[in-house]
């Protein structure tokens, strides 16, 4: 009796082990069985040889979504996580108490191009005032100037510089003004926190805009 | 199995079919799981287009020691002689075409697919003996064409 279905399951190694021996046994006395066992390897070698026939057309199925529907929302997801970082970014920065910042030094007050121009402005103007009063004291405008560190330093250098042109531009009538501008510098000043840009409520409603148009377009890319 | 057109109507049709049904995907397999639906897709369009689609397309033999190895013709005045693979591969195609399409299914699964056999015994809603019994059968068949043709096993 000679080996027929054992052969193929065999050749795939799909025989426990106690067939695969008697399998073995037999093939070793039976010289038919081995050449049968042969043909079969090479027939499945033909068979896995066939040309794999290739689509002449594209076989996903089309589902009615636009395809800018994924892209948009990815950038929206993206754009919901940006936001909500830049949201948490400038509500830590814009409460922050001043010792905070000003230990952090010169990162945390550069984002806050906004306050410094202002505060040199007005340095520069009280440092002509003071000019003219003939009392330029670097010393005493940084201990006035109520702003994060690298502003008095900033406005000092302007100050240093300023003053000869603003002398002469303003050097009379600055003395009345001088005490105005002073008090409305003190009062103006000292609310002047760093921000990053515009307020933080206004990134937190556009995270959750984002987040709520991800979450849509997520739905119409889910259940078209 | 079939004709191409009809082949990629039922991918597309099985493809389609899997993407409404992801929910019913219960892991494993995932290959396994979409042959499964593009094999019973196939063989399903294969039933509605016989005439009779009552019977059965792989009649069950009882006994596949009863299919017979067919013996390599003598060397005759004109002997077909299939020289090289590619001719061997033609030769292949067409005696895949007069297979049962259950056979020819199993057949494929394993030996191009390579599926198996308990994958195949799931993608097919059968038996592993069945499966088994199916693939030795295809093969046997494509060998006996093959023999048929004047090939010379692999030692030509």
């Amino acid at each position: 009796m000679h080996l027929s279905a054992d052969l193929s399951a065999y050749l795939d190694g799909a025989l426990g082990s106690e067939a695969r021996a008697g399998v073995e046994a037999h093939l070793a006395g039976c010289a038919l069985c081995r050449v049968r066992l042969a043909e079969l390897r090479e027939t499945v070698r033909l068979l896995a040889a066939l040309p794999v026939p290739s689509p002449t057309r594209s076989l996903v199925p089309r589902v009615a979504v636009p395809v800018w529907l994924a892209p948009l929302r990815t950038l929206s997801t993206i754009a919901s996580g940006a936001a909500i970082f830049l949201f948490v970014a400038s509500a830590m920065l814009s409460n922050a108490p001043f010792p905070l910042t000003t230990t952090q030094g010169a990162p945390a007050a550069a984002p806050a191009p906004n306050t410094v121009p202002a505060a040199t402005g007005a340095a520069a103007e009280r440092a002509g005032a003071g000019a003219a009063t003939a009392s330029p004291d670097p010393a005493k405008l940084a201990v006035v100037t109520p702003s994060p560190t690298p502003a008095p330093a900033r406005s000092v250098q302007d100050a240093s510089r300023e003053p000869p042109r603003v002398d002469q531009a303003t050097a009379a009538p600055a003395t009345p003004a001088a005490a105005d501008s002073q008090a409305e510098f003190r009062t103006q000043g000292a609310p002047s926190r760093p921000q990053l840009g515009p307020s933080p409520w206004l990134w937190l409603a556009l995270a959750i805009g984002f987040g709520a148009l991800a979450l849509v377009l997520q739905g119409r890319l889910r259940s078209p | 199995m079939l004709g191409h057109d009809d082949a990629e109507d039922v991918v597309q049709d099985a493809l389609l079919s899997a993407w409404k049904s992801m929910s019913s995907f219960e892991g494993g397999s995932f290959r396994a799981w979409i042959f499964r639906i593009a094999t019973n897709r196939a063989l399903d369009r294969l039933r509605t287009r016989r005439r009779h689609p009552e019977l059965p397309l792989d009649p069950p033999t009882d006994d596949d020691d009863a299919v017979g190895w067919a013996e390599p013709a003598a060397p005759g005045p004109e002997p077909a002689d299939i020289a090289g693979d590619r001719e061997a591969l033609r030769v292949v195609e067409e005696a895949l075409e007069t297979l049962p399409a259950e056979q020819r299914a199993a057949l494929l699964l394993r030996d191009v697919e390579g599926f198996a056999y308990d994958e195949i015994a799931t993608i097919t809603s059968t038996e592993i003996g069945t499966v088994k019994s199916r693939i030795h059968r295809g093969r046997l068949a494509v060998r006996n064409t093959l023999i048929a043709r004047g090939w010379k096993g692999p030692a030509g």
